[in-house]
């Protein structure tokens, strides 16, 4: 997903789920600025670098392709982008290493989903932007793993899109530029390399599909290589409504409107008025500007105020500004904690699982703090001293 | 990483140290130590991806391919360690590539830090510019064999000294509930 959905499609549901005007932006913004938050960005903020919520391109080129270095990766990317669904998923015939990686494979409606959304009750905007982020690309991810595996995330040379007018089959070509754009007319996406090696970089996430996952008006077809041959078919329309309403529901939990959030359920009361408009906006077949235009509109005509389009520097003089008590309690303080929190949590339930790729979890409440110091402002938090 | 991940860390990176200091001492048979040792890898990688295809790609669409690389790469190795000489242009080849990609990333990474005004932009630029130099020495001194064996040693040293550092790093993750 991109900035259409995480932004202003998330302002929409937040609105729809009751929060006002500047609640709502504070929640979007914080939900497109996990695909921002990089450690380069945190380090010029001179911010903990171990609350980065994404990587980009170079810092991942960059990284080292040893445990450490992949179990960085793996922390990011499946905290944030790809939450496992079932980390004790079981495969006939299968080794531990395989299973380890089989395991992270993301999908909708999963456990971790819940507690993700648990974990911001009570707690900040930006903790609900940031679970918003996370329950939306458990959607728009489905069937990747968040950590580079060749013999899960690869795709091969059957990739068809089906194309809505009379559901035509086309079958798709992928280059490897990037710079160049992709060619809806004629289906050429834009992927990564084919390489072979099992833990490179161009085999994380959805990189061997491109942004196919990331078009809501996207339908295509294709063999996953951990799928044993079973050809799946992805309906990006149909799964984005799903993310929108299952938003709502968990929003609306996160207010306070409701009592529990639960797997599989959806606001179809807060979303049925606005069906066929949302579903217009997901089908049309458009680039990432056209639907944030369109995204934008519905959500200023939900209501009547201005949505200012999104600007990385909005909050980083604030924090910057900001003394080191007080730090927490600005925008990107909060977003930051919030961050930090979320990546602790996935990390724990991947280590737990006897799952060493995401690197490993010490229990405070059993052992006290040991290991990586950022996390040390998240003691603070529980005992009340951090941010709202 | 565990305590048994760290002290192996340790030891393979003072193992490095020590073996390139070794080299540095004795450079005129360098050479040929360090054409082995590429071919024991090519040989090593062979069997590592034989035993990937076992443990991982036979699971995957297509993943057959996996089985014929690993193949022709163990065959190759096998043939090249039955070389008594490989060519010291291939060496510093292997060399030129490695320390022109690495420079070529760094330089990338710290024009992409100076855009996010971030201040580790210089140390990388840095960094890049040393490995681009070496790279250019590769070519420059392609004929001289001391050269390449101190190049070849500076790049060992590098690589321990980031693996020992690498185990001393505090990685696990806390998780307060």
């Amino acid at each position: 997903m991109q900035k259409d959905f995480h932004y202003y499609a998330t302002y929409c549901a937040a609105y729809l789920a009751g929060y006002s005007h500047e609640e709502s932006l504070a929640i979007c913004y914080s939900a497109q600025f996990v695909d921002l938050c990089s450690a380069t960005l945190l380090s010029k903020l001179k911010a903990p670098r171990s609350a980065a919520t994404t990587q980009l391109q170079l810092e991942m080129m960059d990284a080292r392709a040893d445990k450490v270095g992949l179990q960085d990766i793996t922390r990011i990317w499946a905290s944030f982008h790809f939450l496992p669904y079932d980390l004790y998923a079981e495969r006939e015939k299968c080794g531990k290493k395989y299973l380890d990686k089989y395991r992270l494979i993301c999908k909708p409606n999963g456990d971790l989903v819940v507690e993700t959304v648990n974990l911001a009750k009570d707690k900040s905007l930006q903790a609900a932007g940031v679970a918003m982020h996370v329950l939306a690309d458990t959607w728009a991810h489905s069937y990747f793993a968040g950590t580079p595996s060749f013999a899960i995330n690869n795709t091969n040379y059957h990739f068809y899109e089906l194309i809505p007018d009379g559901f035509i089959e086309r079958k798709i070509k992928f280059i490897h530029s990037t710079s160049a754009p992709d060619d809806f007319e004629n289906s050429v996406y834009v992927n990564s390399l084919y390489q072979t090696s099992e833990n490179t970089i161009m085999n994380l996430g959805h990189g061997r599909a491109g942004h196919l996952p990331d078009y809501s008006f996207m339908r295509y077809k294709y063999l996953p290589a951990w799928a044993d041959y079973d050809e799946i078919l992805k309906d990006n329309p149909k799964e984005y409504f799903s993310a929108f309403s299952q938003m709502v529901c968990a929003l609306r939990y996160l207010r306070g409107d409701t009592d529990s959030f639960e797997k599989d359920t959806y606001d179809t009361e807060k979303v049925s008025p606005w069906e066929s408009r949302i579903k217009e906006i997901l089908i049309k077949r458009q680039g990432e500007a056209g639907a944030c235009e369109d995204w934008k509109a519905f959500g200023e005509e939900l209501s009547g105020c201005t949505i200012d389009d999104f600007d990385i520097d909005r909050y980083q003089d604030e924090y910057t500004a900001a003394d080191p008590d007080a730090k927490d309690d600005t925008f990107l303080g909060k977003f930051i904690l919030a961050a930090l929190s979320q990546k602790s949590m996935v990390t724990n339930r991947i280590f737990k699982s006897g799952n060493k790729l995401a690197g490993y979890s010490i229990d405070y409440q059993k052992k006290g703090f040991r290991g990586n110091r950022d996390f040390l402002s998240l003691v603070g938090q529980r005992k009340g001293g951090g941010a709202e | 990483m565990n305590s048994g991940q760290r002290i192996k860390n340790i030891l393979i990176g003072l193992l490095m140290i020590l073996g390139s200091i070794i080299l540095i001492a004795f450079p005129e048979d360098g050479l040929l130590i360090v054409a082995g040792v590429l071919s024991l890898s090519l040989f090593i990688y062979g069997i590592k991806t034989l035993i990937y295809y076992l443990t991982m790609a036979r699971h995957m669409v297509g993943g057959r391919i996996i089985l014929y690389i690993a193949v022709i790469v163990l065959d190759f190795g096998m043939f090249t360690m039955m070389m008594t000489n490989i060519p010291k242009m291939y060496i510093a080849l292997y060399l030129l590539a490695i320390y022109a990609f690495s420079g070529a990333i760094d330089i990338l990474r710290a024009l992409e830090a100076k855009k996010y005004q971030s201040s580790a932009w210089k140390l990388k630029l840095i960094s890049g510019i040393i490995n681009i130099v070496i790279a250019i020495l590769c070519v420059v001194f392609i004929g001289s064999t001391n050269m390449i064996v101190y190049l070849y040693c500076a790049g060992l040293i590098y690589s321990a000294v980031v693996r020992i550092a690498t185990a001393f790093r505090k990685t696990a993750i806390v998780y307060i509930q």
